[in-house]
């Protein structure tokens, strides 16, 4: 009976996030054909305009500029009606075939080899990042919650100060006073000369190019975590579970534990959701440091206005959301044993 | 509670209602530091864009001279430009004016746009009830999870940049921001509808738009005037992010479109620190400032979160 309800809790929520998914491939896939402006068109163009460039031309009209575009919709299948040509890039994003990119025009390169190529520098830059600000966010907000008085009020006003700093403009600043001011860092990107190998060379010059990116986000995120950390702490503090174990005379230190084991759960559901969106990598920060990640990529990718692309790697961001969320929804079961029990329902 | 101002003491007196609501406000020390911070930027961002000359795009008018020579570019800071040009010779102090005197009024084209939104579905859903609130309830759910920035990027990329007017910038960004506001009109919307005032102006033969727009929507006014606020200060955030990458605005300079310029001028490398610390420092006083609001009015519309206000 007990694990039968928590398989349908399972079923349930896996049906909903596949039924979410197929919906957010669908729109993905058909927004760009069916938008006003005609983005596929123009996407065309550029790809003409390139070659033009490529060859010296520079931008002109050619007479035959219809035909070819004719020729080029065909050749690229884009000439079908929308919804035929849906299922074939359905089935061929399920079986790992993203189609091609465009965007590196006149190399022709497989989207799935480029996002695999970039992922795992934004990875890299990410997760750490990510991990380190809400450990350090969780207990801050914690301490500041049963801390109280003044610490906590001073604490507070600053975090919600450092949380309302956009992450780029910091990095900006960073940049300005390490890395142009003083030295201390390099004002860009990563050791692109350097041939990857697990040489202390290496790792640590890599360590040196993410130091200024990880530092900002770690700052700014340290705001968010503790913030929001802070407000469930106080949430369970004034709960009644432990109002009563107040009355029964346990020690502060015990019903910090209890608030702070109970506050953690929706701080995972958020670590969830943060760590889905990840792999979209964060756009600004990798464009303004030159760092080769997926934030790079599709600002590359929609520079070039190239759909193949911007299609196949707002799908796999999509799916890696989703699936977060399905895993965090899943752990929240296990966590939480009135959601095993089934005894309450989670939205 | 003690004023802070004998003024604003004999005003929070004053026994109407609406008055010592007013009062209250303005003896919240978060509210006042907040609102000074916000009517000074928009001050800012009007008169000085009003004393400016307001062309941001004119070079000739700074420099004297038509086009642009390359002793005019990336000038320092000097009494006739406050804070330099950039590679075009445009006056950078005009560009910040401007720039904040529009994304104003995107922000609050947008925040009146979700604001609307978010409390009539919230209104529909939480009334209602039925099918319709689950469709809501669901769609409301799944987008809360996918961060709005994607989709804002993905939409945006796929309009031709001469059509992306601040027009329909705002009206993208306002309707992207349904979801969360809506979740909140909705469960607030559920709390009332068991209250005794409802069940007496079903009595009463009220209809359900009457008991909507009558008895609900002025109880919950309060939330929706706070989701007004969250919201400008989402939309301030959204697009300057999008601008600065490059796909806000076209037709207009806006907060957004001076740091993608200031980015595309290479500002952080010749270390033009007069370049990219005003633009910065004013988003983020301005989403500060809008933050100190919320709180303040949290404060005064619902005494019972006394206990966590700080928590939010």
């Amino acid at each position: 009976m007990l694990k039968s309800r928590f398989a349908r809790y399972v079923v349930s929520k896996a049906v909903v996030y596949s039924v979410l998914w197929f919906l957010a491939a669908f729109l993905n896939f058909l927004l760009p054909r069916i938008m006003p402006g005609e983005p596929v068109r123009r996407f065309l163009e550029t790809l003409f305009g390139m070659g033009q460039v490529a060859t010296g031309g520079g931008p002109q009209i050619i007479p035959e500029m219809e035909r070819y575009m004719k020729e080029a919709e065909r050749l690229l299948g884009l000439d079908q009606p929308p919804l035929l040509q849906f299922p074939s890039w359905f089935i061929n994003f399920l079986r790992g075939d993203w189609g091609f990119s465009l965007a590196f025009a006149p190399d022709i390169r497989p989207v799935r080899e480029l996002v695999m190529q970039f992922l795992p520098n934004t990875l890299m830059l990410l997760l750490p990042s990510l991990i380190v600000s809400w450990i350090v966010g969780n207990y801050l907000g914690a301490y500041l919650a049963l801390k109280g008085g003044k610490i906590d009020k001073v604490g507070l006003s600053t975090l919600q100060f450092v949380a309302q700093i956009p992450v780029y403009w910091l990095l900006i600043l960073f940049i300005f006073i390490f890395g142009v001011h003083l030295k201390w860092a390099p004002i860009t990107g990563r050791p692109l000369r350097m041939i990857p190998s697990l040489t202390w060379g290496y790792v640590s010059e890599l360590l040196r190019h993410m130091a200024l990116p990880m530092i900002t986000m770690i700052t700014v995120g340290i705001g968010g975590w503790s913030i929001g950390m802070r407000a469930y702490v106080i949430y369970q503090l004034n709960s009644n579970y432990i109002r009563y174990a107040r009355t029964m005379g346990l020690p502060q230190r015990v019903l910090g534990r209890y608030a702070f084991r109970n506050a953690l759960i929706p701080q995972f559901t958020a670590f969830a959701i943060n760590f889905g969106g990840m792999f979209a990598g964060n756009l600004l920060v990798e464009m303004i440091y030159g760092y080769p990640g997926m934030g790079s990529l599709l600002a590359m990718v929609m520079g070039r206005l190239d759909i193949f692309g911007m299609q196949a790697i707002f799908t796999f961001t999509a799916t890696m959301l989703l699936l977060a969320n399905f895993t965090a929804d899943i752990i929240y079961g296990f966590l939480d044993p009135r959601i095993r029990r089934g005894l309450i329902e989670v939205a | 509670m003690k004023p802070s101002l004998p003024v604003l003491y004999i005003f929070s007196k004053i026994r109407s209602l609406r008055e010592t609501l007013l009062g209250e406000l303005f003896t919240n020390r978060r509210f006042i530091v907040g609102f000074a911070i916000f009517l000074g930027l928009v001050i800012f961002g009007y008169v000085g864009s009003f004393l400016a000359y307001s062309d941001p795009w004119d070079t000739s008018y700074y420099t004297g001279v038509p086009g642009c020579p390359n002793e005019y570019r990336f000038l320092p800071p000097s009494l006739k430009h406050p804070l330099g040009t950039d590679q075009g010779c445009r006056d950078i102090y005009t560009w910040l004016v401007v720039g904040l005197k529009n994304s104003l009024w995107v922000a609050a084209l947008a925040a009146s746009i979700t604001t609307v939104i978010a409390s009539s579905l919230g209104l529909i859903a939480g009334y209602r009830g039925g099918v319709l609130d689950d469709i809501i309830n669901f769609s409301s759910n799944f987008l809360m999870v996918i961060p709005m920035f994607i989709i804002l990027l993905m939409l945006l990329a796929y309009i031709p940049p001469e059509a992306r007017s601040s027009l329909l910038v705002a009206i993208v960004i306002g309707i992207l921001g349904w979801p969360g506001p809506t979740r909140v009109v909705r469960s607030m919307v559920m709390q009332h509808k068991a209250s005794d005032y409802v069940d007496v102006a079903k009595l009463m033969n009220f209809t359900p738009t009457e008991i909507v727009f009558k008895e609900i929507l002025p109880n919950i006014a309060s939330y929706v005037f706070l989701i007004y606020i969250s919201s400008f200060s989402g939309a301030i955030f959204a697009e300057v992010g999008i601008g600065a990458i490059g796909y806000g605005p076209w037709d207009a300079v806006t907060l957004g479109r001076t740091f993608n310029n200031m980015l595309g001028g290479g500002a952080i490398f010749i270390g033009a620190w007069w370049w990219f610390i005003p633009v910065g420092l004013v988003v983020v006083f301005l989403s500060y400032s809008l933050l100190l609001i919320n709180l303040g009015l949290q404060h005064v519309f619902n005494p019972r979160l006394k206990l966590t206000l700080y928590a939010v």
